[in-house]
């Protein structure tokens, strides 16, 4: 009985021990699951392959808007490629980036996942996705479209579709204040004013979440801080200036006058992106300081309202246009199916599927043969002066994190009624020095 | 005491009065989200209106959308393994700290206690380092393993003080009817463990049950994730479409809830035992 | 066998019998928080194994940090008002629910339900309730309370006073149970006794009830202590830490920085401060609420 005791015990400190012995997998999932076999399954000591063995990709990504047109591509997939089966995954986009980081790094990387166009290089410099150099669809890349998912002469995803920042409006809303669009920063102010007296919130925020005010910001930077410096990033990044030096704490001053006058709506910081969507859409409120992906959820709210767009001018009328490759999807060269992984990236990138994704997205092409119908005005409208704009990047490209979230919090405090632009750009300076070498620059 | 019934208390009637507000107000938020999750979209707008109808398709739509039966599995395993495990483990280990007197024990109370003290966040880091290494990643058992260890302190605190109250003649009496150690421990003091038990299973449950932070970390899977993470990305998921937050939210709530009410006692007494013992 | 041999056997058992649980409260509570020690002296990304020995910078960093230089006013503004107000609404429930009201019962039930609830669904809930057009601000303006309706997410002084409102409404009806409990246990002879002396309310309430409820007082100070400096899974899922830094507290920073911004090795330097600060705060308070304890 003692003995039984003490093998008792000394069993239990052992078995809790166990998992480290075996050969990492996890253990086996519920009966429900249908079979995931091939995702645990050693690659190496597979019974030997045939045409119709079960291949079973993961596919990560952020957006719930693209489910159903990537369901659709995907069974497109699977009905060419039959004995593959595809799970879809979605994490909450400010969750995205260190849910995948996680995976990635624990050996669990998705066999195909999707990533912020505008940062894409961060899963080329750190090898979360595969070379994709000789794919047929690189030589029909808009130039400048390759360039967030190239590096150092090869290409390693592709670029779904590109987006741009903007002011996209409700009309029928401007109409009803007698606002027209501004052509300067000034006229930008007195629309705001008109609107107000008429009743109608000038600006809508999605303050909740994190990635609508970095995009409010965005179409500040390009207009004031790129316009008046295009090249301020890179003397930046050679400690030539500090951000003090810049439009930078001018540009945060004007956020705050909007926030003062009561240009954004309130309670911005409690609500969600769809909800700010939702009140311009219905013209409770009349702007959206966002990407272009806004129209298509505009339209859907409120297929019948008018809608459209015009870029945030400066005190002189100029202004630049922040364009990025919305989402870029890629493979990764780890998954135990990379072959057919890199297949399904490029089958996204064929001219059908192109299509189809753009249309259901309502956004921009990054191929030369691939012309989506949009017919909506803000789209439009969107796309001519886009054509005739200087256009950058997103303003993060060049800042380590930390001082792209001080940033962000910086604005979540002016909105929040913080009158400390010093502070926030002092931390802004004081992190980049600190973390600067984790810039990836271009090469 | 039998005054009371005869004679209306007007300070107690207020007192009572004003209590009964008090309660629909902490209540309030629970009994809002239970109504609100009944509410069509449309009705969803106007705040202080009740549901015209029992409309259940936002309970449809929680439930699939979110794979609610694979995240109550999982939460399940998680619980009832951890909770298994902590029983057997913090009892063995409380036997012989409460019943040796030495330097050596007292310490290794206190080092147990100790755990209450250490944060999460201070440990996380490395942690995370060590799953991944013992290749735990994605595993539930990595999550059993972190329950397990935030529950030692307390177990060992509630089984020691309870044993210490257990009278020592009666081990005595076992051995001098030829006991060994072990026999004494799992025939006479085991059994007597039951109420220290019961609080135990009270004070760990809810912390296992709703922690967010480990698989928050250690899960990236859809299929292994269990409630409080799986929820957090399905609210996540749908950011204006109030109607399915308020369903799942109300089929969360459901199971502590009912656990509770029917097991109200035993709650109450867990509690309190290591606190007044303390 | 003789004595001395049985006896250490039994000890020798007795070790074994603790084995199982030392073993997973070393590898998976203290083997980390060892290696935290040493990476915060590194300037380990997270992201690759490529890092150096960095000295003392990182703690140096931190006293310049604003982010933890907020966090740290947050999380002890926080534990300070939740364990003081906390207690106090928590010790006046206890005397009501001891009060000998008729509904004792439904009351206690009812103020501790909210206690089973995880974070994940508070903020589901109050994420809507509390939104600048959520149900309570709607019902203000229609009682014509419209000053009292005030954007609780969107200004700074008053996110972090919310998440301190979230968290007291959660709690009070653990601790007015704990409290209770201790109530229950101080013999009524003892009010008799002083009334008879002609001792007021007052005097009943200090020199009585509170010295004895002592040991009460100090699990409910200790909880309310401990759980508000690692406050950590309300601001992240409610509040995200914002607007600006607001409602960061130490451990949603050291998530930030280590996960977010992947400085791991300044994260575990600050986390290693954090785990001191905890330890040293309660031990102290230990022992103070402890000294104050009187046996009956």
């Amino acid at each position: 009985m003692k003995k039984l005791a003490i093998v008792l015990v000394i069993a239990l400190t052992a078995v809790l021990f166990l998992p480290a012995c075996s050969s990492g997998g996890s253990p086996a999932p519920a009966p429900s699951e249908p079979a995931a076999a091939a995702e645990s399954a050693p690659a190496a000591e597979s019974a030997p392959q045939t045409e119709a063995a079960a291949v079973e990709l993961s596919l990560l990504t952020w957006d719930p808007d693209i489910q159903e047109v990537c369901a659709e591509i995907n069974n497109k997939f699977i009905a060419e490629n039959p004995g593959v089966t595809i799970s879809v995954d979605i994490i909450p986009g400010d969750q995205y980036e260190t849910v995948l980081n996680t995976r990635v790094l624990a050996g669990e990387s998705p066999d195909v996942f999707m990533y912020f166009g505008s940062s894409a290089n961060k899963m080329i410099a750190d090898n979360f996705w595969g070379k994709v150099t000789d794919s047929a669809f690189v030589s029909r890349l808009i130039p400048g479209f390759d360039d967030s998912v190239s590096y150092r002469g090869d290409v390693f995803g592709f670029p779904m579709n590109a987006s741009g920042n903007g002011v996209f409006y409700n009309k029928d809303a401007f109409a009803q204040a007698g606002a027209s669009v501004p052509a300067t920063y000034a006229e930008f102010l007195e629309t705001c004013e008109k609107l107000k007296s008429a009743g109608i919130d000038p600006i809508a925020l999605g303050g909740i979440d994190v990635w609508p005010i970095q995009h409010f910001i965005a179409n500040f930077v390009a207009t004031f801080v790129i316009t008046a410096d295009p090249d301020y990033e890179m003397k930046r990044i050679n400690g030539d200036i500090t951000y003090a030096q810049t439009e930078y704490p001018a540009m945060f001053t004007r956020i705050m006058e909007l926030a003062q006058n009561d240009y954004i709506a309130r309670g911005s910081l409690g609500i969600t992106h769809d909800q700010s969507v939702e009140s311009v859409a219905n013209g409770s409120a009349a702007m959206l300081l966002n990407g272009s992906w806004t129209v298509g959820q505009l339209q859907e709210i409120n297929p019948d309202g008018n809608f459209g767009y015009f870029p945030l001018p400066n005190d002189d009328g100029k202004y630049t246009i922040t364009a990025f490759v919305d989402k870029a999807i890629g493979f990764s060269p780890t998954s135990a199916h990379a072959d057919v992984a890199r297949k399904l990236v490029e089958f996204y990138a064929e001219p059908a599927q192109a299509k189809m994704y753009l249309e259901a997205a309502h956004s921009m092409p990054t191929l030369t043969d691939v012309t989506p119908d949009i017919s909506a005005d803000a789209s439009v409208e969107f796309a001519e002066r886009l054509a005739t704009s200087q256009v950058v990047g997103f303003f993060q490209n060049f800042m380590p994190n930390s001082t792209y979230d001080e940033a962000t919090k910086g604005v979540q405090a002016i909105l929040a009624g913080d009158t400390n632009i010093n502070a926030i750009i002092e931390s802004m300076d004081r992190t980049f020095d600190q973390d600067k070498a984790s810039v990836i620059l271009p090469e | 005491m039998g005054k009371k019934k005869f004679r209306v208390n007007p300070k107690m009637t207020i007192l009572g009065a004003i209590m009964l507000f008090a309660s629909f107000v902490s209540l309030f938020p629970i009994l809002y989200a239970i109504l609100s999750s009944f509410k069509t979209k449309v009705e969803m707008g106007d705040v202080l209106a009740l549901p015209s109808s029992l409309y259940l398709e936002n309970y449809q739509v929680a439930w699939e959308r979110s794979d609610f039966p694979a995240l109550l599995t999982n939460s399940l395993f998680v619980t009832v393994l951890s909770m298994s495990i902590i029983l057997v483990i913090g009892s063995l280990a409380a036997y012989p700290i409460s019943r040796n007197s030495g330097k050596l024990y007292v310490f290794l109370y206190l080092f147990f206690l100790s755990g209450m003290m250490v944060p999460f966040q201070s440990g996380m880091i490395p942690l995370y380092g060590l799953i991944r290494n013992l290749g735990l990643m994605n595993t539930r058992l990595s999550l059993v393993l972190v329950a397990v260890n935030a529950s030692i302190p307390i177990t060992i605190l509630i089984f020691t003080g309870f044993i210490k109250t257990i009278p020592r003649e009666l081990e005595e009496a076992a051995k001098i009817d030829g006991c060994g150690y072990m026999k004494t421990l799992f025939r006479i003091v085991f059994p007597l463990l039951v109420p220290a038990t019961v609080s135990v299973i009270i004070l760990n449950i809810l912390p296992i049950w709703n922690d967010f932070m480990s698989p928050l970390l250690f899960i990236s899977r859809a299929e292994l994730r269990t409630l409080p993470v799986g929820i957090y990305m399905f609210i996540g998921d749908r950011s204006s479409d109030f109607g399915p937050i308020f369903a799942i939210s109300t089929l969360t709530l459901i199971i502590p809830v009912a656990l509770f009410l029917s097991l109200q006692k035993y709650f109450y007494k867990g509690i309190t035992a290591g606190a007044v013992k303390g | 066998m003789n004595r001395g041999a049985f006896r250490q056997k039994e000890r020798l058992l007795g070790l074994l019998l603790i084995l199982p649980a030392l073993t997973i409260f070393l590898t998976i509570t203290y083997y980390p928080l060892i290696f935290s020690f040493f990476y915060s002296v590194t300037d380990f990304t997270g992201r690759s194994l490529d890092f150096n020995f960095v000295g003392l910078e990182n703690f140096r960093n931190a006293m310049n940090d604003s982010l933890v230089r907020a966090s740290i006013w947050n999380t002890f503004s926080f534990a300070l008002f939740t364990t003081l107000i906390g207690n106090a609404v928590n010790l006046l429930l206890a005397l009501v629910l001891d009060s000998g009201l008729r509904t004792k019962n439904y009351l206690r039930t009812a103020f501790y339900i909210p206690c089973l609830l995880s974070p994940v669904i508070v903020s589901a809930i109050f994420g809507s309730i509390l939104q600048y057009d959520g149900v309570l601000n709607t019902f203000l303006k229609t009682i014509g309370l419209d000053f009292l309706a005030l954007d609780y997410f969107g200004k700074m002084n008053l996110a972090m006073p919310m998440l301190m409102a979230l968290n007291i409404w959660q709690w009070c009806g653990y601790g007015a149970i704990i409290y209770l409990a201790g109530l229950q246990t101080i013999p009524t002879e003892y009010y008799e006794a002083a009334t008879i002396d002609g001792a007021g309310a007052f005097d009943k309430f200090f020199k009585i009830t509170l010295p004895l409820l002592m040991p009460s007082i100090t699990i409910v100070t200790f909880m309310s202590l401990t759980g508000g400096l690692k406050l950590f899974d309300l601001p992240f899922i409610l509040t995200k830490g914002g607007p600006g830094n607001a409602t960061q507290t130490i451990g949603t920073a050291i998530y930030k920085i280590g996960f977010e911004y992947n400085k791991m090795g300044y994260a575990t330097a600050i986390a290693v401060l954090f785990f001191f600060v905890i330890a040293i705060l309660a031990i102290a308070q230990l022992r103070l609420t402890r000294s104050r304890e009187v046996e009956h």
